[in-house]
C-alpha cells in the first residue's frame, strides 16, 4: 500500500451517529469493510474505500427506509455467503483469514456468477461513495472528485435537496 | 365534498398536456391540470447524482407503482415480469412538467414523408404502417410555435434532409460548442454529407424570467437550474398560472373517467396525496399521462357504456404502441494521441456536440435494400457527466469478468483522465406491430389496489436493419475523425424515454381511436394529447411533434368551446 493516504480525514458524515450495531453485527460490518478494501484498495494510485468512507456509506444505504427491502437483504445475505465460501474454503471464519486468503477468496467468488453479481453491488456503492456529493458521507472533502479531476457541476445540493429530504422538501410546494 | 367545476380537465402535464393548458387559460378558459407527481420547482433542481440517477425520486418507486413487461425469452415464448422484480422501470419524469424536465431537449421536426410513410415507401409485411391524416404543412406553423413559445436554439442549414419551415431561422442562436463540432463538420464533408446543427429546446440567451443556459455539464436526467432548457413546466406551466385561469392540482393519480350514459364524460376521479378519492367536473378532458399510462386510464374507465375501456368499442386503445427503433455507440478519443491544443479543446466541459447524421434519412442504397426505404437519424453526443455512472461502467472488461483492486483503480483513472467518449443515438421508426401494446395486468396492481398496465414489447426485424445501416454511418464518421474503440449496440430494446402510439388518430373509427383533431371518435368531449395519436413515429425524437401537435389540437378545442 502506498503512502498518499495515511489518515482518515475528520469530517462531518450524514451516516455519523448511526450504530452499525443496529444493522450489522461487528463481525458483519468487518467482514464488509474488508471485502470492500480488496475490491478497491488504498493505494498509491489514490484513495481507497476505506478513505472514502465507503463501509459508514454502506450503512447508510442499509438505514434508507426508502430502499427496496429486497435489495437490502441480497446485501446483507451476501455477508453469509462470503461466509459459507471461507468455511468451505479455508475451514475458517472469514475475519481469521490472513490478508492474502481474503484477497485469494475474493478472487475465487468473482469467479461465481453470485459472487460476480454480489460483488458488482457492494462496487457499486463504493463508487458512490466515492463520487457523490460529500454530504452524504463518503468522498470526504472532495477526495475522490479531486483524484478523478471530475466536475461535480453546479449548483451542488444544499441539506434539504439532498435525498431522501428533498422528496419532503418538494411535497411541501404548492 | 362538491367536486370542483373547470371548464377542461387535463390529466398529466408534460409536453401534451401544457399547451392545452397555456393556450386554453390565455382565453380565459378555466383549466386544471392533474398530476400525479410532485411538483418541483427550479429551486429544487441541484446537480446531484444520486437524487438525479441513482434513486426513484423523479420516478414512481416499483415497489409501489410496477408495471409488467411481456416480451419474448430465449425459447421464442412470450414471458411477463413485473418491472419490480427486474428492476428495470418503464416510467420518465414522475412530476408537474413530466419528463420534459428531465430531457436533454435534443429536438428535430419530422419529416414531409414521415406523415405519409406507406404511401411512400409501401407496406411492410407484419408492420400496420399507416399514413397520418394530416401532412406536414398542417403541422409546419405549429412545430414553428415550439420554436418561439418553448424555445428553440439552433442554425438552419441547408442538407439533403432539411424539411419546409415558415422561418428561415431559429429564434435562438445556437448554443456554444466543443471544438470536436468542427472536427465533425469536417469529417462529414470529407465523406460527402454534411453534419446537421441540432436544434435544441435550450435558450441560447435569457427570456423574460428564464436565463440562457449556463453550461453546467448536466443536462439530460437532471432539472434545469436555469430555466434554459424548456420545460413544460417553465415554457407553458409558470405562464398559465400567470395568467390566473389555470390550476395545477399535483400528487393527484387519475384512476376513472366517469360518463354520462351517452358517450360524454362527466368526471375525473382521482387519489389526492392522503389517497383520499376526490374528482372534478368539466366541459372537455384531455389525457396526456404519456402513451402507456394513457391507455391504461382508458382501458381502467370501463362501464356499461364502454365495456372494453372508454373510447374502446373499437378495441384498439393500447394498440400499436411504439418507441423509437436502433440504440447506441460511442468512440473514444485519446489524449495522447491528439495534438496538445486539440486535446486541451477537447476536455473543455459544458460545451456541446450538437451535431447529427440525417444524410440517411431516406436509403437509397440498393447494394443493402432492394427499395427505397425510409431511414433515420444518428445525434451525436458527449457521454453523460455522471461521475458514478461512468465508474460503474469500467467494472467488467470486455468479456464481462469483474475487474477490481488496484487494475480496477488504474481502468478508471485512465478513463476520467486520459480519454473522452464521444457517444451516438440511432433513431429509427419503431415499426407498429401486433405485438407491441397496453393491456391491465389481471393480477399486479399499484399501490391504489388498481391493475398496472402490462405492456408488450415486440420489435420488428426490419428496424433492426435500417438502425444497423445507420450506425455503421455513424462509426464511419468517428473513424474519419480519429476516434478509437468504435463500437455500437443495434437491437430491439425500447427506449423508455421515446414512446408514442396506442391511440393512433385517423379518419376511420374502425381503424383508429382519435380522429384528425385527437378527439376521441367515440367521446365526444375526449382529447388525447400524447404521443398516444401517433400512429408512425418519425426517426426523430417525440417531443417537438408532441409540443406542436398539442398546439394545434387546442386550436381544435378552442373552436369546440366556442361551439359550446
Amino acid at each position: 500500500m502506498g503512502g498518499l493516504f495515511t489518515s482518515l480525514p475528520s469530517i462531518s458524515i450524514v451516516g455519523q451517529g448511526i450504530n452499525s450495531n443496529d444493522i450489522l453485527s461487528q463481525t458483519q460490518f468487518s467482514l464488509i469493510a474488508s471485502v470492500q478494501n480488496i475490491l478497491f484498495p488504498s493505494d498509491s494510485n489514490g484513495p481507497g474505500a476505506s478513505y472514502v468512507m465507503a463501509d459508514k456509506y454502506l450503512l447508510w444505504v442499509l438505514t434508507d427506509k426508502r430502499m427496496d427491502p429486497e435489495e437490502k437483504e441480497y446485501i446483507v445475505n451476501g455477508i453469509s455467503w462470503v461466509e459459507e465460501k471461507a468455511e468451505e474454503n479455508y475451514s475458517l471464519t472469514y475475519n481469521k483469514l490472513s490478508q492474502s486468503q481474503k484477497e485469494e477468496l475474493i478472487t475465487d467468488i468473482a469467479k461465481e456468477n453470485w459472487g460476480k453479481s454480489w460483488l458488482g453491488v457492494i462496487l457499486n456503492f463504493i463508487f458512490e461513495a466515492l463520487l457523490s456529493d460529500p454530504q452524504y458521507g463518503g468522498n470526504p472533502e472532495g477526495i475522490g472528485w479531486d483524484w478523478l479531476q471530475h466536475n461535480p457541476g453546479f449548483p451542488q445540493p444544499t441539506v434539504p435537496l439532498l435525498y431522501p429530504e428533498i422528496l419532503s422538501t418538494v411535497s411541501k410546494n404548492q | 365534498m362538491a367536486s370542483q367545476k373547470f371548464d377542461v380537465c387535463i390529466v398529466g402535464s408534460g409536453a401534451g398536456a401544457s399547451p392545452i393548458a397555456y393556450e386554453l387559460s390565455k382565453k380565459g378558459y378555466k383549466v386544471v391540470v392533474l398530476e400525479k407527481g410532485p411538483w418541483f420547482k427550479t429551486k429544487d433542481f441541484s446537480k446531484d447524482e444520486i437524487t438525479a440517477t441513482r434513486r426513484e425520486v423523479y420516478t414512481p418507486r416499483l415497489e409501489y407503482e410496477p408495471q409488467v413487461i411481456e416480451s419474448k425469452n430465449d425459447q421464442g415464448e412470450w414471458e411477463s415480469k413485473s418491472t419490480y422484480t427486474t428492476g428495470n422501470s418503464f416510467w420518465n419524469g414522475n412530476m408537474v412538467g413530466g419528463s420534459t424536465n428531465l430531457m436533454s431537449g435534443y429536438f428535430h421536426r419530422m419529416k414531409p414523408n414521415d406523415f405519409k410513410l406507406l404511401t411512400t415507401y409501401g407496406k411492410i409485411k407484419g408492420a400496420n404502417v399507416v399514413d397520418w391524416p394530416i401532412d406536414y404543412d398542417e403541422m409546419e406553423p405549429y412545430f414553428d410555435k415550439v420554436e418561439k413559445t418553448v424555445g428553440i436554439s439552433g442554425r438552419v442549414v441547408n442538407h439533403s434532409a432539411l424539411e419546409p419551415r415558415s422561418n428561415e431561422n431559429f429564434p435562438y442562436p445556437p448554443l456554444a460548442e466543443n471544438a470536436i463540432s468542427s472536427r465533425l463538420d469536417k469529417g462529414a464533408n470529407e465523406i460527402g454529407y454534411i453534419a446537421v446543427p441540432i436544434p435544441r429546446a435550450i435558450l441560447s440567451l435569457p427570456e423574460g424570467s428564464r436565463s440562457s443556459c449556463f453550461y453546467s455539464n448536466y443536462c439530460g436526467s437532471y432539472g434545469c437550474a436555469s430555466d434554459a432548457k424548456g420545460s413544460a413546466r417553465v415554457a407553458l406551466l409558470d405562464k398559465a398560472l400567470e395568467i390566473g385561469k389555470c390550476t395545477i392540482i399535483p400528487n393527484s393519480k387519475v384512476y376513472k373517467l366517469e360518463t354520462n350514459g351517452t358517450g360524454k364524460i362527466i368526471s375525473s376521479w382521482y387519489y389526492d396525496a392522503e389517497g383520499n378519492k376526490k374528482n372534478i367536473e368539466a366541459k372537455l378532458f384531455v389525457i396526456a399521462c404519456q402513451a402507456v399510462e394513457t391507455s391504461r386510464l382508458l382501458l381502467m374507465s370501463k362501464n356499461k357504456e364502454f365495456p372494453n375501456g372508454l373510447a374502446n368499442n373499437s378495441g384498439l386503445v393500447g394498440k400499436n404502441l411504439i418507441f423509437s427503433a436502433g440504440g447506441t455507440g460511442s468512440g473514444t478519443f485519446r489524449y495522447d494521441v491528439l495534438a496538445k491544443e486539440d486535446a486541451e479543446q477537447l476536455k473543455v466541459p459544458g460545451l456541446f456536440v450538437n451535431r447529427a447524421i440525417q444524410h440517411w434519412y431516406e436509403i437509397d442504397d440498393k447494394k443493402e435494400f432492394s427499395q427505397k426505404i425510409k431511414g433515420g437519424t444518428v445525434d451525436f453526443l458527449f457521454e453523460h457527466a455522471n461521475g458514478i455512472s461512468k465508474a460503474i461502467r469500467n467494472k467488467k472488461d470486455n468479456e464481462g469478468n469483474l475487474v477490481y483492486g488496484s487494475s480496477l483503480k488504474t481502468k478508471i483513472k485512465d478513463y476520467f483522465l486520459n480519454q473522452r467518449k464521444l457517444n451516438f443515438e440511432v433513431f429509427a421508426d419503431w415499426l407498429p406491430t401486433d405485438n407491441c401494446y397496453v393491456s391491465l395486468d389481471e393480477k399486479i396492481v399499484d399501490m391504489w389496489g388498481d391493475p398496472v398496465a402490462k405492456i408488450r414489447v415486440d420489435n420488428h426485424p426490419h428496424d433492426i436493419e435500417v438502425g444497423k445501416y445507420l450506425a455503421k454511418k455513424a462509426e464511419a464518421l468517428l473513424e474519419k475523425v480519429g476516434a478509437t474503440d468504435i463500437r455500437s449496440s443495434i437491437n430491439g430494446s425500447p427506449p423508455t424515454n421515446l414512446m408514442a402510439g396506442g391511440c393512433r388518430f385517423g379518419d376511420d373509427p374502425k381503424t383508429s381511436v382519435l380522429d384528425r383533431n385527437c378527439k376521441a371518435h367515440e367521446v365526444e368531449n375526449l382529447f388525447v394529447t400524447d404521443g398516444s395519436f401517433m400512429p408512425t413515429g418519425g426517426s426523430v425524437t417525440y417531443t417537438w411533434t408532441i409540443y406542436a401537435n398539442a398546439f394545434r389540437v387546442a386550436d381544435a378545442m378552442l373552436e369546440d368551446l366556442k361551439k359550446g
